[in-house]
């Protein structure tokens, strides 16, 4: 698990405050201003952020909520960029050789240095902005004496950090919409040629040279331009293949509801518990040793006369037309 | 003049519909009627008196008149006289006991209790005769499916397979519970998520609906499946396909059950159905009131009766009457050519031709095709007649041919037929047979989606060297051993002070717990040592095998009434077969775990 290991030393704050006082960006560019080394700890409801700065550089940043690991997995598996079965593969492979999924995928070649580089680079990215959208939260930064940078991630600039805090105080509801969306599908647009349609947006962004704070600047302000937009969920193919799963799961549901209703409700499947073919044994049984023991005695033994059944009194009911 | 000859008319109209009316009201009510053409009194006066003598030539003396009555009448059997010479010779010489058994089986050709006496006689006093004893077993086989209970008996023997897999698919997962139990622990608490309270919580759900479903026995498979698919993960290869087809042989089973169950009671009084039968096959087993016109099957019973009294008349107006109303392909012959036989000896060979040659037709049976060809010649058609006779001998050999002959064929059809009249082909459980393994497939496949969703990726094995759980997603080691026992190997250096002592106490406590579990389930079932040490395919045998034949014995599906001590002779077979298995699964469980 990539982690930015703070060595300890006496703990020493440089500022603190709340975010209704100061704007993220304001806090973040004093750290670079002052030169700062140490974490920049931002506590929103729910969540909690962590910005680790070198002199003044914002070298890594983390969220409690979704830890890096996972961050990086999901845009490793989302974004396009391996097969299931290659991650499938590796998922079985990790227990054998005491390796996470993300180590044996390196391992393996699936997943290259520079692509690991750009993937956790945008995963750190992607915390940035997601901190710079709070709104309500404590900020404290602890000055520490050292802390050894991750490997692969390259630092971000407070001038990029610019665009996005201009982009979400003039279109907040688009960097949202782009922010939860990462992993959707693209349409195709001949206004966006930076966006691969068909393809999940934050390919696009992985695979693009720019630096992942300028592409999504960018892509949200085309976003808002209508120049391209998301797969909609009533698009033809999505939309007949989301008909068919759904019509199986009602098609089964209903035969499920059907299947409990003849087995409570009705008589239809009751499976007998009688033995009624069970019970001809004992019976012939003990008719042979009923017969064997007035054969031995030389008695003939007396059965009352048969009950009379529905089906005897219109038999008898029968005869006695056919008498008239 | 006149008047009192209009007088004498209306006399007579009067007394012939009085008779008429008479005839009719006793047409629907009970009847008596008897073939004497054994005295049972004087048979069994006559057998003691044999008895007393200890001489088994002067009791085939005495019963051989007996035996030539009953030729003579066309009687097919005696159970009587069977069941009493079985019941008195039973703790006669094994000489007496040999020739009453093989009296037995000579006058009741169609009681499958006369050829399971002869067979354990045959077995328990003469073992070489080894041509005999197989003939009566199949003969026991045999007529067990061709008897009246031959549903109950395929019923009873198909239940009792499903019960023995159940009990074997039990005790086979008691013996992976002892073997695997660190792992089912680790892998149900992967399942409940490590919560204390999910764990408690889903045991007990999971009890208490199976309690509740299990009420019904045909739902226990609903439980089976999830235990099978949990505990399956966890074993070897072997001991996967050892439970899937032990609760495959259980569906299986428990489906043909179904199948072979009746789907509704009988409409009609079984008592007289059971006298309308013992009327046919043999006629000493009538007690009084014996026939019922208001029953399928009664006429044919009177038909038969008076056939076997030599009354042809009354016997083919009796059949003819049944024959009207009988539509069973395999009823209809057994009466066409009992009528025709019945018609023939009655001198009406021209009558009984077409219902013989229907009879033969329909059956192709060269016993009543003899019949037709007898018939054929007294009717003057003599060319015909030879003709059929000698297609008739030409493709047989050494196979003799009675006339007349009575065709019987199999007593089960009758028993249907007595019971539930021309629907009795009817009455299967086809719908639930049906519903049962579909549903049952449908079951599987959803708890197998649901395992992998939940523990899909889940490895569980225990290390060889140390016995420690190694689980792909909490300490990973595969099927390899674990990553201690690795660097133990590796450089035990590595370790610190005391480190090394947990780790060998720990490793010799898992090896000792082992052995004191192997050697008690040796010694607790057949088998089960062996399956403890994963060799799972012998231990099955050796457990199902005394399992098979101890149940399926027990559960008593023969129909014995008089033979005990036959049962005690097959009981001690059995048990000395059951310790004969459980030894040689001692033996080898013991040279399996030295080698090991």
């Amino acid at each position: 698990m990539p982690v930015a290991i703070v060595q300890k030393s006496s703990i020493k704050i440089a500022f603190a405050g709340s975010l209704r006082d100061a704007k993220l960006l304001d806090v973040l560019t004093e750290s670079a201003v002052s030169s700062l080394t140490g974490t920049l700890k931002l506590s929103v409801p729910r969540n909690e952020y962590l910005f680790y700065f070198v002199k003044g550089s914002l070298i890594y940043a983390t969220s409690r909520k979704k830890p890096m690991e996972k961050t990086v997995i999901d845009i490793v598996k989302y974004s396009g960029f391996i097969s299931r079965e290659k991650l499938v593969k590796c998922e079985k492979l990790k227990s054998k050789a005491m390796k996470t999924i993300l180590e044996m995928l390196v391992d393996e070649g699936y997943v290259s240095m520079l692509l690991y580089s750009k993937v956790i680079s945008t995963a750190m990215r992607l915390n940035v902005i997601s901190a710079m959208m709070e709104t309500d939260g404590n900020y404290s930064f602890e000055i520490k004496y050292k802390v050894n940078p991750v490997h692969g991630v390259k630092p971000i600039a407070i001038s990029q950090l610019k665009l996005v805090d201009t982009l979400i105080k003039e279109n907040r509801a688009a960097a949202k919409i782009l922010t939860d969306s990462i992993y959707s599908i693209v349409n195709e647009s001949s206004a966006a040629p930076y966006l691969t349609s068909g393809l999940p947006f934050l390919h696009s962004a992985i695979a693009a040279e720019a630096d992942f704070l300028n592409f999504f600047v960018n892509a949200a302000n085309d976003f808002v331009e209508k120049k391209w937009s998301f797969q909609s969920f009533f698009r033809k193919d999505k939309f007949l293949n989301s008909i068919a799963v759904y019509t199986f799961r009602t098609l089964v549901t209903a035969a499920i509801i059907v299947f409990l209703y003849l087995a409570f409700m009705t008589n239809t499947l009751d499976l007998r518990n009688e033995d009624l073919s069970g019970k001809d044994f004992p019976f012939i049984r003990n008719k042979i040793s009923d017969s064997f023991e007035a054969f031995q005695s030389g008695h003939k033994k007396t059965y009352p006369k048969a009950v009379k059944t529905k089906n005897s009194d219109d038999k008898k009911q029968k005869s006695k037309k056919q008498e008239k | 003049m006149l008047y009192s000859r209009v007088f004498l008319v209306s006399v007579m109209k009067k007394t012939l519909l009085s008779v008429i009316f008479f005839l009719f009201f006793t047409a629907v009510s009970a009847e008596t009627l008897h073939t004497e053409a054994i005295n049972t009194a004087e048979f069994v006066a006559d057998v003691n008196s044999a008895l007393v003598s200890e001489s088994p030539e002067i009791l085939i003396k005495v019963a051989t008149p007996f035996l030539s009555k009953m030729n003579a009448a066309n009687i097919p059997n005696c159970f009587g006289c069977s069941l009493y010479l079985i019941k008195v010779t039973e703790k006669a010489d094994p000489e007496m006991q040999l020739t009453a058994a093989d009296l037995a089986v000579k006058f009741s050709r169609d009681l499958p209790e006369a050829h399971h006496h002869y067979f354990l006689r045959l077995f328990q006093f003469s073992p070489f005769r080894v041509d005999k004893i197989i003939t009566q077993v199949a003969a026991a086989a045999k007529t067990s499916l061709n008897f009246a209970f031959s549903d109950a008996v395929i019923f009873l023997l198909v239940r009792n397979l499903s019960t023995i897999c159940l009990i074997f698919f039990i005790l086979f997962l008691g013996i992976m519970a002892i073997k695997y139990t660190e792992l089912l622990v680790h892998k149900y608490r992967h399942l409940t998520g490590f919560s204390r309270f999910y764990s408690v919580s889903f045991l007990t759900t999971f009890f208490i609906s199976a309690w509740i479903i299990s009420k019904n026995p045909h739902n226990i498979i609903f439980i089976a499946i999830p235990f099978m698919i949990f505990f399956g993960d966890i074993g070897t290869r072997a001991e996967k396909i050892v439970l899937h087809i032990t609760v495959l042989f259980f569906i299986l089973s428990s489906g043909f059950a179904m199948l072979s169950e009746k789907d509704r009671p009988s409409p009609y009084d079984q008592n007289v159905a059971f006298n309308h039968l013992a009327a046919i096959i043999s006629p000493d087993m009538l007690p009084e009131n014996n026939i019922d016109t208001s029953q399928p099957g009664a006429y044919m019973a009177k038909g038969f009766l008076f056939l076997y009294s030599n009354n042809f008349s009354r016997a083919a107006f009796n059949l003819k009457k049944e024959l009207a109303s009988a539509e069973i392909p395999e009823i209809k012959a057994i009466l066409s050519n009992a009528t025709g036989v019945a018609l023939a000896s009655n001198g009406k060979a021209k009558e009984a031709i077409p219902y013989l040659r229907e009879a033969y037709e329909q059956t192709g049976n060269k016993k009543i095709g003899y019949n037709l060809a007898k018939a054929l010649y007294e009717d003057g058609f003599k060319e015909e007649s030879a003709a059929l006779e000698s297609k008739i001998l030409d493709s047989t050999n050494n196979e003799s041919f009675p006339y007349p002959y009575l065709h019987i064929s199999n007593i089960s059809v009758l028993w249907k037929y007595f019971c539930s009249g021309n629907n009795a082909g009817n009455s299967r459980n086809r719908m639930n047979c049906m519903i049962y393994i579909v549903s049952t497939l449908l079951y599987y496949l959803f708890i197998i989606l649901i395992k992998y969703c939940y523990v899909g990726s889940l490895e569980i094995s225990r290390c060889p060297e140390c016995g420690i759980v190694t689980c792909s997603k909490c300490n990973a080691g595969g099927s390899d051993v674990c990553a201690v026992c690795k660097l133990m190997k590796a450089d035990y250096t590595l370790f610190k002070r005391g480190e090394r002592e947990i780790y060998e106490e720990r490793r010799e406590r898992f090896f000792k717990t082992r052995s004191i579990f192997m050697n008690f389930l040796t010694f607790l079932l057949p088998g089960g040592g062996l399956m403890f040490v994963n060799k799972t395919f012998e231990g099955s045998l050796y457990l199902a095998v005394p399992l098979v034949i101890t149940l399926v014995y027990f559960f008593n599906t023969m129909g014995l009434v008089v033979d005990t001590t036959d049962s005690i002779i097959a009981k001690t077979s059995i048990v000395l077969i059951d310790l004969f298995f459980y030894f040689l699964s001692v033996v080898r469980a013991l040279f399996a775990a030295r080698r090991s």
